[in-house]
């Protein structure tokens, strides 16, 4: 390429520092058989509690594994191009009934109703990110809150889609049918779905959901579309709201209205998203897992203190995990995230180090 | 051959005219300077031609073709790359990242191939990486390839703009002062990069500077615009001895609405910067 510029040696920019600067030094074969037995021993750990512990085990850890699913497409809008939703039980909800449906009214094919679902999620999505475009901030949020509301009130009780009150029956394919199976197709499906996610950063869309998050005249100037873009996240963001919404129903094998709330499904993702760490999706696949198991584990031992405590212990669980979402605000934006990044940039072949990379707090206007 | 040709331009801002009949045009590969007083409407002139604003009156034509109705993002994609004035990063991501986002318009894979992680999509991800380490080592920041954007000094994010408006592949490049908060000597390198840049890249240059000396150094024309009129026009030195000229920065008395003027365009930008509306009416 063409000649270096000469610059002042005053000017010369301010060198690496340690712990911001990636380590781009390349790990021998030790160092990559370490990596490569890091996501093995793992596999190893899971297939062994599951076998180990009972069915009903496996259930709640699927209901984890969706919940990722759900979380990380809330992440897509709150994380990646900075949208609010409060809504996500409309999401999930149109993504459960639509697969329900499908597999009563056309198909028993389980595979064909996740396709719909996720096709139907988006466009649902879509259409919520059109008003979006018009809408913005907290104004927004009060659309989304109010789209919520709307689903479960009237969308959620049309009688021909979701069969009322009786609900719709979704059953699992027979392959997956036990719960230890279907724990199992959950995790595939979630994997595909951080496959997906991992590209979707990777590539052209991600960067330009981020430049908007950050400022829309920035993206426009870089050319992108924020319109088409911010819809393009909306959209993203519904499939896999779709795809979390099908799994959800066949876990339960009925879904009802009153399975889809705001406090039961749009807060708690939020919750999830936030304390596993905006736009970190290992730490919100991870924060997922532990959530659920918290939320099973926590009675039991609350049984060891004393009756009226265990009674009420479900209650417990929501508390804790709203203080664990205030104390992250506080001390660890980057939530869990903080500890699963240096795991996943270990894994890619850098350095082990803890540290962040990328998204300082400190402002970007530092103008004399 | 004119690369830019703005004509007429006349925007107000409630009861703020902020242009009135404002007419410019910059020749291939010539560097043309725009100088005035704060609040003359040199920012405004700006935002009109990248399509930010949406002028009430006047066209605006690129390489021949009429773009006042086109949005931002396919104003940039046509070829107008654009600093800011106030450092316009996304500044969340490493200098890298800002470089291959900056490449978008470029990108011939759909967003959905990317994100079903295509082969071809990953040869190109390659393809663009390559052109921006290149681009950054062109412009000295290789060493910051990987750090965050937040926490630079000031002074490096404006080369860092500079770099992804390159990136952009422009064949006019806008820049809104990019000499600020430099002292003589450092505004002078920048007057040598800029003319290098210019041959490297066979670029055009349109940029607001109030450094003057750096102004009568490398641009082959200049235009002064005050209280949002176009004061005078001509070659550098000519502009700079030109008596209206000197009297606009001196100072005669500045009227309120100037002030005025200045605070309202401030707080458009500011608003501007949070959403992409246009603002017009």
């Amino acid at each position: 390429m063409a000649a270096t510029l000469e610059r002042p040696d005053a000017e010369v920019p301010v060198g690496p520092e340690p712990g911001v600067d990636r380590q781009r030094t390349r790990p021998g074969m030790a160092g990559w058989a370490g990596r490569a037995a890091f996501p093995l021993v793992l596999l190893a750990v899971g297939t062994w509690y599951v076998l180990s512990s009972t069915p009903v085990h496996s259930d709640v850890l699927a209901s984890g594994v969706i919940i990722a699913v759900g979380a990380l497409s809330l992440n897509v809008l709150v994380g990646y191009v900075g949208q609010i939703s409060l809504g996500h039980q409309a999401f999930i909800g149109i993504g459960a009934f639509t697969a329900a449906y499908v597999m009563t009214k056309s198909t028993d094919n389980f595979f064909a109703a996740l396709v719909v679902a996720a096709v139907v999620g988006a466009l649902q999505a879509v259409f919520l990110g059109l008003i979006a475009l018009r809408v913005r901030g907290l104004y927004f949020a009060l659309v989304t809150l109010s789209w919520g509301a709307v689903a479960e009130q009237c969308v959620f009780r049309l009688k021909g889609f979701t069969g009322g009150g009786a609900g719709a029956s979704a059953p699992r394919p027979g392959l997956f049918d036990s719960d230890r199976g279907y724990l199992v197709l959950a995790s595939i499906v979630l994997g595909m779905v951080l496959l997906i996610d991992w590209r979707l950063m990777a590539t052209k869309a991600g960067r330009a959901m981020q430049a908007i998050r950050e400022s829309p005249a920035v993206a426009a100037n870089y050319g992108i579309s924020v319109p088409r873009y911010t819809l393009f996240a909306f959209g993203v963001s519904g499939l896999y709201a779709g795809i979390a919404g099908a799994l959800y129903a066949s876990r339960r094998l009925t879904v009802q209205a009153g399975d889809f709330t705001f406090a039961g499904v749009a807060l708690t993702y939020l919750i999830v998203t936030v304390v596993g760490g905006l736009r970190r999706r290992g730490g919100i696949a991870t924060f997922s897992i532990f959530y659920v198991l918290g939320g099973f584990y926590l009675p039991q031992l609350a049984k060891h203190i004393n009756e009226s405590v265990a009674a009420n212990a479900g209650y417990y669980v929501q508390v804790i995990s709203g203080v664990l979402a205030i104390l992250t605000l506080i001390f660890q934006p980057e939530g869990l995230g903080t500890f699963t990044a240096p795991i996943g940039r270990w894994l890619k072949g850098e350095r082990f180090q803890l540290g962040h990379g990328g998204g300082g707090a400190e402002g970007i206007n530092v103008r004399p | 051959m004119s690369v830019l040709e703005a004509t007429d331009v006349s925007i107000r801002f409630g009861g703020v005219q902020a242009l009135t009949d404002v007419s410019i045009r910059v020749n291939e590969y010539e560097i043309v300077g725009l100088i005035g007083p704060n609040g003359a409407g040199k920012t405004t002139i700006f935002n009109c031609i990248t399509g930010f604003y949406k002028p009430q009156q006047g066209r605006v034509v690129f390489e021949g073709q009429d773009i006042s109705d086109l949005p931002a993002h396919e104003r940039s994609a046509l070829g107008i790359g654009r600093t800011f004035q106030n450092v316009g990063l996304v500044k969340t991501e490493t200098v890298l990242a800002n470089m291959l986002t900056a490449q978008h318009a470029a990108i011939e894979y759909s967003p959905v191939a990317g994100m079903v992680g295509l082969p071809n999509t990953i040869a190109e991800e390659r393809r663009l990486r390559a052109r921006a380490d290149a681009l950054l080592e062109i412009l000295n920041l290789g060493d910051l390839r990987d750090r965050p954007v937040a926490g630079l000094p000031y002074g490096v994010l404006k080369r860092v703009e500079i770099a992804t408006a390159l990136a952009t592949d422009p064949d006019l490049l806008m820049l809104d002062e990019p000499g600020s908060g430099m002292g003589p000597e450092e505004a002078d390198h920048l007057g040598d990069e800029l003319l290098t840049l210019r041959k490297e890249f066979d670029l055009t240059i349109l940029m607001i500077e109030h450094h003057v000396p750096l102004v009568v150094r490398i641009c082959d024309y200049v235009y002064c615009l005050n209280f949002g009129k176009l004061l005078t026009e001509g070659l550098p030195l000519e502009v700079r001895n030109h008596p209206e000229v000197v009297a606009a920065y001196l100072g005669e008395e500045a009227p309120e609405a100037e002030a005025e003027a200045e605070r309202r365009e401030a707080g458009i930008v500011a608003a501007e910067l949070g959403e992409t509306s246009g603002v017009s009416e």
